[in-house]
């Protein structure tokens, strides 16, 4: 039986569920002003959120100050990836279930 | 709330932030309002000439256009505190320049001939299709300003070239400055005025 104790606890919170789609959604790295642009999420939230997932090893941060402001750039990693994917999946089965 | 409903849920919010992740207005309502406004000067002032005097205009016209846009985009950045080279803008200027540098050069041959009507047709149908390259990250609104220039310039060239009679008999009772003004006059004026009408309806993520 497919249920939700089976999702990632993770991602599966909407906030963080948001970063780990925006991540997924382009190659290319994401700043963080960015971020909190395409989210409307605070500061302190963002930065909550993004903490916990750089602790399961889910996504990288990567500093940059050359020239202009500094600023933290953010991608997912492959174990990320493979944990959104495997999210999606496990939604993908609870749908298919209930047809 | 049911497991279902909840993945569904959970869905929509994915769908939603990939939706507004991957739209870019790369035309903002000002501008289309501004480059409108340009084409029908431009129109004005390029009608009776040939050639590179007729082309200039429309050049220096297109200049300023351009500069207009590059100013919009770094305002709206700057006001949201984000970077102005954004992977949204690389992504649209990658999608849209082979069509813009096609367009631009062939239309560019015939303005050297001295044939300004398929010119404009050229630079009418390339600006389109440089519009629908980008359709899959642009507003709806866009993807139907595309359309529609791709539409013009199509039955434009087909009555220039004598292809279709009865836009060959409308051809011929136009020059080249109003086939610009119709499409980069008239269509970008409609737009914009649209979009700045019902800016909420459709967020630049720009």
């Amino acid at each position: 039986m497919i249920d939700f104790s089976q999702l990632d606890k993770t991602i599966h919170e909407k906030g963080r569920l948001s970063i780990m789609t925006l991540l997924a959604s382009r190659a290319d790295s994401w700043a963080f002003q960015d971020l909190k642009f395409q989210l409307d999420m605070s500061d302190g939230n963002l930065i909550t959120h993004l903490r916990t997932l750089e602790k399961f090893d889910f996504i990288s941060g990567e500093k940059l100050s050359d020239g202009g402001r500094p600023q933290t750039l953010y991608t997912l990693t492959p174990a990320g990836r493979q944990a959104f994917i495997a999210y999606l999946s496990v939604l993908e089965k609870i749908l298919d279930l209930g047809k | 709330m049911t497991a279902r409903e909840e993945a569904v849920e959970q869905l929509r919010i994915i769908r939603r932030v990939m939706e507004r992740a991957t739209i870019f207005r790369a035309l903002s309502g000002e501008t289309a309002l501004i480059g409108g406004a340009a084409a029908l000067a431009a129109a004005w002032l390029s009608e009776g000439r040939h050639g590179w005097a007729w082309a200039s205009w429309w050049l220096g016209g297109l200049a300023m256009v351009l500069a207009f846009n590059v100013f919009q985009i770094f305002r709206m950045k700057a006001a949201h505190n984000r970077p102005f080279w954004s992977s949204g803008l690389r992504v649209a200027i990658r999608g849209a320049l082979p069509s813009l540098i096609a367009g631009g050069f062939l239309g560019l041959l015939f303005v050297r001939s001295g044939a300004e009507k398929p010119a404009a047709c050229l630079w009418i149908l390339h600006y389109g299709l440089a519009l629908l390259a980008i359709r899959e990250f642009a507003p709806k609104s866009m993807v139907w300003l595309g359309w529609a220039f791709v539409v013009f310039g199509v039955g434009g060239l087909s009555g220039v070239t004598g292809v279709v009679d009865l836009f060959a008999q409308w051809a011929s009772r136009t020059n080249g400055s109003q086939l610009m003004a119709i499409a980069f006059g008239g269509f970008h004026m409609i737009y914009g005025a649209l979009i700045v009408t019902t800016a909420t309806r459709e967020e630049s993520a720009a």
